[in-house]
Order: C-alpha cells, then sequence, then structure tokens
C-alpha cells in the first residue's frame, strides 16, 4: 500500500473512536499517530491491557498487535486467562518470540503456521475487520477472558 | 431534528448507537418508540455511519448481549440507552 493512501486509509479508520465512544469503553488512547494506535482498555471488573496496533501498510497488511504492560512496557508473558478459548496466546510467536493475539484480522494471526492459508484477503473489505472492528474485537476478548 | 437529550416522552426510550465508525446521533440521544425492535434504530445508525456490511455483529448494554429483533421493553431497557454495536470476538487459535 502506498504510505500516503495507508495514512489515509488509518486516519478515516482512527476518526471514529470519538470521545463518547472512548468514554463509554473505558478505553484510554495515549496515541493514534500513523502508523501506530496506542490504546488501553480499563475496567473495574479486570486487569487493564494496554495494546499497541502497527498498521503500516495498511489495509494491504493487517495490523501487527503488541501486547503492553499499562505502563507501556512489552509483555512476555501474559497472566492465566479465565476461559479456556481466548484469542490470547501465551506460546511465543516465532518472528516476535512473545505472547500474541492469535485471531484474524492480526498480522501475527495470519503469519501464524497454522494459519497461513487463512488469508487477509478475505476479510480487508469487511467492516468487522476495519482497524475500529478488529479493535472492538479484541476488547470483547480481553473482556471474555482476560483475568 | 436536534438531539432530544433531556427526558424521553412517554413511551420513548433515548437512545444512542456507539461503534467504532462514529455514534448516531453524534450527540444527545434519539427518543425512539419503546415497542421499536432495536434493530430499526441500528439500521438507522448503519445508514448515518456509513457502515454497510453488519453481518455476525452483535449489540450490547451494559455488557448484556440483546435481542435486536425484540422491542426496548422485550429487552429491559428504558430511560437513557448506549447500545455498543461492533462485531463479535474474533475466532481465531484458541490456545491457552
Amino acid at each position: 500500500m502506498n504510505p500516503v493512501a495507508a495514512k489515509a486509509l488509518f486516519d478515516l479508520s482512527v476518526g471514529g473512536l470519538d470521545d463518547r465512544l472512548l468514554t463509554a469503553r473505558g478505553w484510554i488512547l495515549h496515541s493514534r499517530a500513523f502508523p501506530s494506535l496506542d490504546i488501553s482498555f480499563r475496567s473495574t471488573e479486570r486487569l487493564e491491557l494496554r495494546l499497541r496496533l502497527r498498521c503500516d501498510d495498511w489495509n494491504d497488511t493487517p495490523p501487527s498487535v503488541d501486547l503492553l504492560a499499562p505502563d507501556g512496557g512489552l509483555l512476555t508473558a501474559i497472566p492465566t486467562q479465565r476461559s479456556g478459548s481466548t484469542i490470547f496466546n501465551a506460546g511465543a510467536h516465532a518472528r516476535t518470540g512473545r505472547p500474541f493475539v492469535c485471531m484474524a484480522g492480526v498480522r501475527e494471526y495470519h503469519e501464524h503456521s497454522s494459519h497461513v492459508g487463512d488469508l487477509w484477503s478475505k476479510y480487508k473489505a469487511l467492516d468487522s475487520y476495519s482497524l475500529g472492528g478488529i479493535l472492538i474485537q479484541l476488547w470483547r476478548g480481553w473482556q471474555r477472558s482476560w483475568p | 431534528m436536534p438531539p432530544e437529550n433531556e427526558h424521553p416522552k412517554p413511551h420513548q426510550v433515548l437512545v444512542a448507537v456507539v461503534t467504532t465508525s462514529g455514534t448516531y446521533p453524534p450527540e444527545g440521544f434519539n427518543g425512539v418508540p419503546e415497542h421499536q425492535p432495536v434493530k430499526v434504530e441500528l439500521a438507522q445508525a448503519s445508514k448515518k455511519l456509513g457502515i454497510s456490511n453488519t453481518n455476525g455483529w452483535v449489540a450490547t448494554v451494559g455488557g448484556r448481549e440483546l435481542n435486536v429483533e425484540q422491542n426496548y421493553i422485550e429487552n429491559q431497557l428504558a430511560g437513557e440507552v448506549e447500545i455498543h454495536w461492533g462485531p463479535r470476538e474474533g475466532g481465531g487459535g484458541g490456545y491457552r
């Protein structure tokens, strides 16, 4: 993707993250400067999770998602999940060596040897896989399984 | 029409639909009949926000999933309601 076009698509997508949405969902937006979206999910019911979505080459390539501690440091381990089925993979990803998000719409998933046949091109035009759509899927995953 | 952001009229619910593409209405709430199926306001929101494909999306209030075929009373909703609408948690590896 042309970098100018990628930035334009990125800016359009993150522009929908308005104050009302952020407040209602307990999302703390640290940065939305292309190519990174840095955001925390907060709730009184579970531990905070901070994510950095790196969106270079958006949307020809899905975002790479870093799992972060609240202070912004990279997580090298994730807490035991509340439910057996989770999008958060505690294993080391082959490229990053760290826990990762194993969900369609996330670069680490599509790169994973178990899912390389599940092509991003199947998803990229769907509203559920806009940046906002991916973000809400991550949020719901966090709500369901993060302790 | 200006947003209705005061008190609901009799047999109305004040509704805002919150998505990552924006909120409908952008400010305040819309007054809608309490006997109207939830899906009607969602359809209006998708049109106004330019969302074309909502297959598999889920509407929640306070973390509770709504039956969008049912109306607000059947969904036990009254007063001011912010409906969070978007895709379900994605599928993936499901590893521990």
